[in-house]
């Protein structure tokens, strides 16, 4: 499990494309907007502060692997007897079943 | 993305390639203004002297000095892509020794945010009107116009002129004495 200063940091693979998906969406539609009020008031500096309000808040959103993320856990299948030793007698294949 | 540091790379890298595309587009939107705007311009107390230029030789050069008034107002110059104004004041003139002469006499920074209405009266040039020879005695066809450098947030550096040229004439004779 992947942590970061002591706390479980970690996402399924759903969880991770949500992600994804979600600050693209987050920043480019306060970019898009950011834009549109800069060129209103003449001002890029606006433009600029929406965009920064944007990453904050995407953030915010997807940074912490907050419960919504962790919904598709994966399926294992069942954990299976270690074959012995000595049914394995190619080398090659006992250092790919060590993988 | 499984990691928090990954997801913080990646948000920060996108953030930053969308900074950068709506940078562009900012550029894009100011691209084909017109930056020209009117000026007016005139010049009194004209002088004329013929003084050696010590820094290029003994040799003795004709100085041109004067007084200014400028009035033009710049607002319409400062939309969004406009950090600061460059201003500055050319004399041209053609002599028998160069088909074109620029002098830049006088120059001013507006930044974005200060009072972009310029109104001078009486104002001094702030570098030397120096001919290179004796071009500049009883000339009449000197003219005074002001240009412009605009520095943007993003994107090309173009030089505009202001429409509004004020044709100066030299004396045909050399002023004695400190008169200025």
């Amino acid at each position: 499990m992947d942590t970061f200063m002591g706390f479980a940091v970690h996402m399924d693979f759903e969880g991770q494309k949500l992600a994804e998906r979600l600050f693209q969406i987050i920043v480019v539609a306060f970019g898009a907007v950011g834009w549109l009020w800069g060129y209103y008031v003449q001002d890029f500096h606006m433009t600029v502060l929406t965009l920064g309000a944007g990453f904050i808040l995407a953030c915010l959103v997807t940074l912490p692997p907050w419960p919504i993320y962790r919904r598709y856990p994966l399926k294992w299948a069942p954990a299976q007897d270690a074959p012995s030793a000595a049914s394995t007698s190619d080398g090659t294949s006992s250092k790919k079943k060590k993988k | 993305m499984h990691t928090l540091l990954a997801r913080a790379n990646a948000v920060s890298a996108f953030s930053l390639s969308t900074l950068a595309a709506l940078t562009f587009f900012c550029f894009a939107s100011t691209f084909f203004i017109n930056y020209s705007a009117p000026v007016s311009i005139s010049a009194a107390n004209i002088v004329l002297k013929n003084v050696p230029e010590y820094a290029v030789s003994r040799e003795k050069n004709d100085l041109g000095a004067l007084r200014f008034d400028l009035n033009t107002d710049l607002t319409p110059l400062f939309n969004w892509n406009t950090k600061q104004l460059f201003l500055y004041l050319t004399a041209e003139y053609q002599t028998q020794n160069n088909k074109v002469n620029q002098v830049v006499l006088w120059d001013k920074i507006i930044q974005r945010g200060e009072a972009s209405v310029v109104k001078l009266k009486n104002q001094h040039l702030k570098y030397y009107f120096w001919d290179d020879g004796n071009g500049l005695l009883g000339h009449k066809n000197v003219s005074l116009y002001l240009s412009w450098n605009i520095i943007p947030i993003a994107g090309t550096l173009p030089t505009w002129s202001g429409t509004g040229v004020y044709k100066l004439a030299f004396p045909s004779e050399y002023t004695q004495g400190r008169s200025y």
